[in-house]
Formats: structure tokens, sequence, C-alpha cells
């Protein structure tokens, strides 16, 4: 008899590239394995309403509480420094990470960097003891050469003591090495899901 | 402590329940993955990703009226878990069949010394831990039974309490099994949740 799965917070993290007509050029899921330790505490601060200490992407820590918003915006338009996020370093995830190794930042056609299409929310699926929600950006490569993603993460835009906006890692992944040709897109699609 | 039952990704949560005689012996001693995130809690992720589009839609509060679900902020819109206040980590009576789309315990035990009553204790957050593969936080509350009689406890549960709007829903709930734990006069129940979070 099959056990039955353990009840956890859970998601999965797939990875399309597509070329300028669309056509599928490598697709890859795995199992999303890195919530670090700012979603710990801002999960605690939200159920609690008690103030946890958490760190920026600029590695100042201290600065307050998780508040309103806190995994607020999945990214908008033209911007790569938070929402659902792609980078270049394959460093192994540790639970203290506080932002992508090496990110590759919003810029049309500059070297190195990636037009950033808003992040969305796509669905809710119920079933059976499971919900999940799935969440998806897309992020275009104009720059005139392949660029290679190795790392995916999520940092939420919050707001902390109401006031201060501040932006914090909240979800590093590490993928296969995988390359974008130029005019090519890179789809990030982050299903998380809670299991009873 | 190293849990050999809990998954190898994404973030169980642990559930731990000592209950101790009046001389603080340990008597009895419940250490296991929670059997539950109630969709009210997956729906409270969700608003705070996307917290302009799904406003708290489809979630329930304990009374079992719809919605109304939202974000909190330290000091403002947040019960807090504190001494004799029905919110955070609370424990019930019931043994009613646990779903995902459960909003309430089964049947509440209350802050007070009246009958089938438990002193709730202030709830404390833990200190992070991190290791090589996991982070654990954990949050702890004591309840002592001052009602003159025993009480017993089938269940335990998170109920989280907003001031604006009001409500409090509940978003993990767990089923103690057997007959629950009985906590004679004077004694003393600890009850945990660590959230880990794996690599």
């Amino acid at each position: 008899m099959k056990d039955a799965p353990l009840p956890i917070l859970g998601g999965r993290l797939s990875i399309e590239v597509r070329d300028a007509k669309g056509s599928l050029l490598s697709q890859s899921s795995q199992p999303m394995r890195s919530y670090v330790a700012n979603f710990n505490r801002a999960v605690i601060s939200q159920l609690t309403g008690v103030a946890q200490s958490l760190t920026r992407t600029t590695g100042v820590t201290g600065l307050g509480a998780v508040s309103a918003n806190w995994l607020n915006n999945l990214g908008p338009s033209g911007s790569g420094a938070y929402g659902l996020v792609i980078g270049t370093s394959p460093r192994a995830v540790v639970g203290t990470d506080f932002k992508l190794g090496t990110p590759y930042l919003a810029g049309g056609t500059t070297a190195n960097r990636f037009t950033y299409a808003p992040g969305t929310f796509i669905s809710e699926t119920k079933s059976v003891g499971t919900l999940t929600y799935r969440y998806q950006r897309t992020m275009t490569n104009n720059t005139g050469a392949a660029l290679t993603v190795n790392e995916v993460g999520f940092i939420p835009h919050c707001t902390i003591g109401g006031t201060v906006t501040a932006l914090m890692l909240a979800i590093r992944d590490v993928i296969l090495p995988t390359v974008v040709p130029n005019l090519s897109t890179i789809t990030v699609t982050y299903d998380l899901f809670a299991v009873k | 402590m190293k849990d050999e039952f809990l998954p190898t990704e994404g973030a169980p949560l642990v559930l731990d329940i000592q209950l101790r005689d009046p001389q603080g012996r340990l008597v009895q001693h419940i250490h296991r993955p929670s059997q539950s995130y109630l969709y009210n809690f997956m729906r409270f992720i969700n608003i705070s990703i996307t917290p302009a589009t799904q406003a708290g839609a489809g979630s329930y509060k304990a009374t079992g009226t719809s919605g109304n679900l939202v974000y909190l902020r330290p000091g403002q819109n947040a019960v807090t878990g504190g001494a004799g206040s029905l919110a955070c980590l609370v424990v019930g009576g019931g043994t009613n069949t646990l779903f995902g789309t459960s909003f309430r315990l089964g049947s509440f035990i209350y802050p007070g010394t009246l009958s089938n009553n438990l002193n709730f204790g202030a709830g404390a957050i833990g200190a992070t831990t991190v290791s090589a593969g996991t982070v654990d936080i954990r949050y702890q509350r004591a309840f002592t039974n001052n009602s003159g009689s025993a009480v017993r406890v089938r269940e335990a549960g998170w109920l989280r309490r907003q001031t604006s709007p009001a409500g409090a829903h509940l978003f993990i709930r767990d089923l103690v099994g057997g007959a629950g734990i009985r906590v004679g006069t004077l004694a003393s129940l600890t009850v945990s949740y660590t959230l880990r979070t794996v690599r």
C-alpha cells in the first residue's frame, strides 16, 4: 500500500525555453527545495503578528518586522530586482541566503541582461487534500548573445514597519545550466501547494 | 532533533506535545509530523503574494462565514498569542474528521479556570536554527489545568486572529489520536509547532 503523502508546504519549479517563434527548445521540472530562513521568519511573523528580523538583499539585517504585503509582488515589467528572478550563479543554496548569487538585471539589449515581463498569478487548483497556486514570469534575451541561467529565486517587495519598502529573498533554487539563445525566452513557473 | 519521518523537500511542520505532572515530570510525549496545512493556510500564502487580486477569496473564518483574510502588521491588526489569548496555538477536545477545508477545531478548549478550561500561557517564538539542510523556527505555548478537574485534549491547531476586519481563521489542525491526552489538575501541557524548510 502506498503511504499517504506527508503534509507539507511544497513547491515545484518548472523551466521552459522557447525560441523567437515560440517553439520549445528545452523544458525541465524539479521539486522546489529552497525556502530560505527569511521565509520561515516571515511566515511566523505573519502567523503571530510578532516582529521578526529579516535580511534584505543588501545584506542589512534586523531592520524590523515583516509587515503588510510581506510576499507582495511577482515583479513588474522591466524590473529584475524583485519578484520571480533569475541569475547565473550555480553556487549551492544555503539556508542563510539573502540574495541570488549573481542576478541577471533587467536591461533590454545591454549585455548580460534580460528583458523582464511582469510576473503573474496563473491559477488556483483544488483537489482532495491539496491546494495549488501557480505563479509565472517570462524573461527574454535581446542581448545578441546566448545567456545561461543557473539559479531562480523569489524576492518579495515587502513593507517593513508599515512604511519602509524592502527586498528580501524568500526562495532560491539552483537549476541545471539552461541556455537561452538570443531572442529566445525563458519562462519560470512555481507551483506552491499545501498537502493535508 | 533529527526527524527521520519528515520529507526531504518543501516545508513540513512538526508537532510536539509534552504533558508534565504538577511536579514537572514528563508523563506523555508526542512528536510527529503535523497532519495538516489547511486550505486557509495556502490561501494566506497566496494573498500575501498577490494581495491585489486575491484578497482572501475562498478563506473561511472559524465561524464558518467566508472571506476577509488579510495580512497582519506587527502591533497592528494582529492578535498575538499572549497569556489568556485564544489566538495562535490552541487546543481542543473534538475528534471529528480532519479535512483540508476544515475551518475550526472540533471543540475549542477556552482559556480560564472554569470547568474544561485551561490557563493559556503566552506563546513564544524560538530562535531560527539553520543547519546544513534545514531551517527551523518553533512556536511554543504552555497550557496549565487550574480548572479543578481533568481536561482531555484531543486536538491542536493554529488559529490566526486579526482585528481589522475582525476574524479568526484556522490554518492548522491536528488530531492527537486515541483517547487524547488527559491533563490532570495542576498538570501542564506544552505544545509546539516547528516550521521546517528542507533543501
